[in-house]
């Protein structure tokens, strides 16, 4: 299971020059993972990669966020089975629907 | 009671009055001047439902204030029911190295909260497998506790799912088929 990581949502990027720092160019399909003390901490994935994952986040952030709207009928339908009516507190009808 | 605009419930922690399930024996209100009728038997109960036209009884159902997280917020200004997790006071684990566990979210059932974030008296963990309904009424107009972000959400809702065992299969193809859809749209034929 694990922890639960914080993520922005959606992924939020931002731009620098390549030339402040050393990275490095990556082919599509491949990534470069650095790590420090065997964690990793950041990789490197090529610009094609990078806007195809950000736009499949994004479409499967809009197709799963597709609540059911709740129709009239359905409102109806707590209404009528969802609301208590009077209660039956008299103990002589109580008895009697009971067979005491 | 002036309904709550929908929208500043979910992923909410709120104290709330929250019933714990009826079970037998159940106890039956029968007015003031006498002591609640006890049934043991539930097909007693069915069986009176049923003879006697759906007449609603008034069961005596034990309940407590308690801080609970709250999963949605209300469907529709005239319907003001939401569905919400019960919590778990860590202090009432009396084995430290499963406290740990919950800490580290190593237990998919229990969600844990982190104290720094939440106002409640003591550390907690919502509990998956306890999902209660409630009626905005019963929820404290007061200050909310603290509350998830989108991300926790996303998680808890995983854990939620795969405990009840909702099929979400059918769910997840038409998602895919509406992903590829749409990549096919976008790179053209």
């Amino acid at each position: 299971m694990g922890s639960v990581v914080a993520m922005p949502e959606p992924i939020e990027s931002e731009r620098r020059e390549s030339s402040s720092a050393r990275v490095p160019a990556v082919a599509p399909g491949r990534a470069i993972v650095y790590t420090r003390y065997d964690e990793e901490k950041s990789v490197v994935i090529n610009p094609d990669d990078f806007h195809r994952l950000a736009t499949l986040d994004s479409d499967l952030a809009e197709l799963a966020l597709e609540p059911i709207e709740m129709s009239d009928l359905a409102l109806e339908a707590h209404r009528l089975e969802g609301t208590p009516g009077v209660p039956v507190e008299d103990p002589a009808r109580i008895e009697a629907l009971l067979g005491l | 009671m002036t309904a709550r605009v929908p929208g500043d419930l979910a992923g909410t922690v709120r104290w709330a009055v929250v019933p714990y399930a009826p079970r037998p024996p159940f106890r039956i209100y029968g007015g003031p001047q006498r002591a609640p009728y006890i049934v043991d038997d539930v097909e007693r109960l069915i069986n009176a439902s049923r003879k006697g036209g759906d007449a609603d009884l008034t069961y005596l159902v034990p309940s407590k204030a308690r801080p609970v997280l709250i999963l949605n917020n209300p469907p529709r200004t005239e319907h003001q029911e939401v569905t919400a997790l019960r919590l778990l006071r860590l202090s009432k684990i009396a084995d430290a190295s499963q406290q740990e566990r919950i800490r580290q979210q190593l237990d998919p059932l229990l969600f844990h909260l982190d104290p720094a974030r939440f106002g409640l008296p003591e550390e907690n963990a919502a509990i998956v497998s306890a999902l209660v309904t409630i009626h905005v009424d019963a929820i404290s107009a007061g200050e909310m506790l603290g509350s998830l972000n989108t991300h926790e959400m996303r998680a808890l809702g995983e854990r939620i799912i795969n405990f009840y065992g909702f099929d979400t299969r059918l769910l997840v193809e038409r998602t895919i088929r509406a992903l590829a859809a749409r990549r096919r749209v976008r790179e053209g034929p």
